[in-house]
């Protein structure tokens, strides 16, 4: 039993490496969004940029939460019938 | 036994005011018709005066159209086409009439709220229309409405006065529209699926409407919250959008402190989701009917809905990406980019699962599977010219070019309309019972399919020539000039194209009193739409509500005489057994409730990051002196309503009705007295010379005070009119529970709001 559970912690924690590895490696790739934008807000003075990924996160993370709690709450409900 | 559902007497209750979630679809479906009609009609008068910008044109005031005259059929050709084609007919027409049937319910979770959508978003189109006949004509700031010319009025040119107002009006109600839609939508497919019907069973086009209800949730409150405080800065004198030293036409503007890019921020909070609000149910319907007519199961159908969700999930990161990396710390930068690059992996999944399900497939040629390959040939030629555009350098060059124009009309545009096409063709039976011609559809395919290329992959070159977007006339500047002949290939390819659309209209029209009668499953499919009679009954089954057996596209099963599956085939030594249609279930009520606070959520959040924002930006920004006495006082009132109220609920259950009424009683006061002292405090600070336009801070307070206002208002009415009249269809327990938890969530949003105000002191 205990021998499965570390198998099974340790196919998580490669995984976890793993993704950690590619966020490490990973090119930075600026352009993702619109240049206009980035440009815009890149030429803006420190201040504003700060401002600026304070409000982003501000709203992502609540679109996010959302999102994941709205899955949570249908996965919860995935075999209820009417 | 008599259907539970009976269609209502009468003409109007019938057909226009009607709950039935197939006549709504129905009512949305010939919306976007009109709405695309009319969107077509403008990109061909663009076309036509891109080739030749002298020519009189009978309709234009002097005869030549001006670039005035022309920017403003760009904007509205763009907010039509986005809000009142992509956003309605894959999701508000397609999904009203046929959600609940895939998921084998009687009626939507709330048809009257859907009904309310449906008349909403005809009212925000019709404003819509109204913004071409008010003096100045129809906006000329694009369907993205950039400050400062959307949020200066007139006298940034034609159309930016009355037309911009009636603009941002039609899509606040478009919004409220959407919003009232996609908790309608996202609690039907929890709360009313069919026994049996698990999620791994949906088929893949409600998974779409689903993904495609929770993205329009969050990002319609926030475009919603942006277009208030544009609103406000046009006509009440605020400063969110709006720098300060603006001269426009050698008018100084009164202006201070605001930035557009506080508005492209919240823009495009709406903006990124909004591609896979359009493109998502196409995608559903496209796994769908390749599916059907390879006579083959979905290749990877757990794959392709959690590809569905993800694309939906990465969409914010997308857009979280679009600024947030300019000057920070390059390894969150790094971490970031990874989250962000990954989008690509779901659409990929997407497109390798199905040429998967075509491989091998016993491909049946019919028109709704043809433009379901062109959808996938689209979405696969727009994907390929955006990986350019990741390109910092190149995009910075293409930005503002052509090339964007082509791109984004092949992967958002004609892609999704590939999908209506498919759905069109593919459910037409089902909707009115007859077949559309196979001929004339096969016809309007490849006159299209041909001509949308004609048409959209020359843009590429003159982009990459140099071709700038939005100019009304390029035949002045040389190196432009030498780019005309495209044009003029790229304006007949348009007209002809155009013209292929007719060869629709007529199939279609025609169709609906000729065609030929379609029997109840003419595709030989799966799902459960397919089990009922074409066009449906008013209850979708007849009294006969299925249970659910089987995946949704069990095709060429080995070891099984037919080629088909049903959903609702049960298992050889299983007994079938007919599901009741049972009245809207209790806890849907609940799910509505919390969908829409998720909406007030993100609603009050987009205020508070504008809030943190324009700060950033402001030199004018001060501590507001607030009022702060009668604010405590009243958010201890407030606080105190939660008590009162949960006592009322208390009493409720014990069976005491009079306690309960008592107290309920008292939580209205309690509301009331709460929205007494916000009064007094505007009163406080409107005495100190602070109003609303006086400093960002102020401006926001008042926005903030007056929003979490409103939604006490609407739940101090709620509290009334559940008191004067119990709704029918709901237990008072029902009543009690979501009145409560709307109450409590708001006062808790009260709380936050407070602290927020206090601490930006």
């Amino acid at each position: 039993m205990s021998g499965k559970i570390f198998k099974s912690a340790r196919k998580w924690l490669a995984a976890a490496a793993c993704v950690l590895l590619l966020g490490v490696t990973a090119p930075h790739a600026i352009a993702q969004g619109c240049a206009m934008c980035y440009q815009t807000a890149a030429a803006s003075g420190a201040p504003v940029r700060e401002a600026l990924r304070h409000g982003i996160l501000i709203l992502l993370l609540p679109a996010i939460s959302l999102f994941l709690g709205i899955f949570a709450y249908i996965y919860r409900r995935r075999n209820l019938a009417r | 036994m008599s259907s539970p559902l009976e269609s209502p007497k009468g003409f109007l209750r019938r057909f226009v005011f009607s709950t039935d979630h197939k006549v709504v679809g129905l009512q949305y479906l010939f919306l976007a018709l009109a709405a695309v009609t009319i969107g077509i009609v403008l990109s061909l008068l663009m076309r036509f005066h891109l080739v030749w910008p002298a020519a009189h044109l009978p309709f234009v005031g002097s005869g030549i159209m001006t670039p005035e005259q022309y920017l403003a059929l760009v904007t509205m050709h763009g907010t039509i086409m986005v809000f009142f084609v992509l956003t309605v007919a894959p999701q508000s027409a397609f999904g009203n009439y046929f959600l609940p049937i895939q998921i084998g319910a009687p009626e939507m979770a709330f048809p009257r709220l859907n009904m309310l959508s449906f008349w909403l978003t005809l009212l925000a189109f019709l404003c819509m229309l109204a913004a071409f006949a008010v003096p100045g004509g129809a906006p000329i700031s694009g369907w993205t409405a950039y400050p400062p010319l959307s949020g200066l009025g007139e006298v940034t040119g034609p159309g930016e006065g009355m037309g911009q107002t009636i603009w941002i009006v039609s899509i606040f109600i478009f919004c409220v529209a959407s919003l009232l839609g996609s908790l309608n939508f996202i609690s039907t497919t929890m709360d009313r699926r069919a026994p049996g019907l698990t999620l791994m069973r949906m088929p893949l086009r409600v998974w779409g409407w689903f993904v495609t209800s929770i993205l329009s949730l969050l990002a319609f409150s926030v475009l919603l919250a942006g277009g208030i405080l544009l609103l406000l800065d046009r006509s009440a004198g605020t400063s969110f959008f709006l720098p300060a030293g603006l001269v426009v036409n050698g008018e100084m503007q009164g202006h201070s402190g605001g930035s557009p890019l506080l508005w492209q921020h919240l823009f495009w909070f709406f903006g990124h989701p909004e591609v896979y609000i359009a493109i998502l149910p196409g995608m559903g319907v496209v796994s769908h009917v390749l599916a059907n007519f390879s006579r083959k199961p979905v290749f990877g159908y757990r794959a392709m809905a959690l590809a569905l969700c993800a694309i939906g999930f990465l969409g914010f990161l997308v857009w979280g990406h679009h600024m947030f990396v300019s000057g920070m710390n390059p390894y969150s930068g790094l971490t970031f980019s990874l989250l962000t690059i990954s989008i690509g992996v779901p659409s990929a999944i997407k497109t390798f699962n199905w040429l998967g399900t075509l491989w091998g497939g016993n491909i049946q040629f019919h028109t709704p599977m043809l433009f379901a390959i062109g959808f996938v040939s689209f979405f696969i030629t727009g994907g390929l010219s955006g990986i350019f555009l990741a390109q910092p350098a190149v995009d910075t060059m293409l930005h503002a070019t052509y090339y964007v124009v082509g791109h984004f009309h092949i992967v958002m545009g004609v892609a999704a309309i590939f999908g209506i096409f498919a759905a069109t063709y593919y459910w037409f039976p089902k909707m009115f019972g007859r077949s559309m011609n196979e001929t004339l559809g096969k016809l309007h395919f490849w006159f299209t399919f041909v001509g949308v290329y004609c048409i959209f992959m020359p843009m590429h070159f003159v982009g990459v020539a140099g071709g700038i977007r939005r100019y009304a006339d390029s035949t002045g500047a040389k190196y432009l000039a030498a780019l005309q002949p495209l044009h003029e290939f790229m304006t007949i390819a348009a007209f002809i194209t155009a013209a292929a659309q007719l060869i629709f209209f007529w199939n279609f029209f025609r169709s609906l009193r000729n065609g030929v009668r379609a029997p109840a499953n003419p595709w030989n499919a799966t799902t459960l739409e397919w089990i009922t009679a074409s066009p449906p009954p008013p209850d979708n089954f007849g009294s006969q509500f299925p249970s659910v057996y089987r995946g949704p596209y069990e095709y060429s099963v080995p070891g099984e005489t037919a080629d088909f599956l049903p959903q609702n085939l049960a298992p050889a030594g299983v007994v079938r057994t007919s599901a009741s249609a049972a009245g809207i279930p209790q806890r849907a009520y609940l799910t509505g409730t919390i969908m829409l606070l998720a909406g007030v959520l993100m609603f009050f959040m987009a205020l508070a990051s504008a809030d943190i924002v324009r700060r950033g930006f402001s030199s004018d920004w001060r501590p507001l002196d607030l009022p702060l006495r009668v604010l405590s006082l009243s958010t201890a009132i407030l606080l105190a309503s939660s008590f009162t109220l949960a006592r009322s609920r208390s009493r409720l259950l014990a069976n005491d009705d009079a306690g309960f009424r008592h107290w309920w009683g008292v939580t209205a006061i309690l509301g009331i007295f709460f929205l007494a002292g916000l009064a007094i405090g505007w009163r406080q600070l409107a005495a100190t010379g602070i109003g609303l336009a006086t400093s960002s801070g102020s401006s926001f307070f008042y926005v903030f005070t007056a929003a979490h206002g409103t939604h006490v208002l609407a739940g101090i009415a709620a509290m009334v009119a559940v008191a004067l009249r119990a709704p029918r269809h709901l237990t008072r327990a029902t009543v009690a529970a979501v009145v409560s938890t709307y109450w409590h969530a708001i006062n808790a949003l009260w709380v936050l709001l407070f602290l927020f105000l206090v601490l930006e002191r």
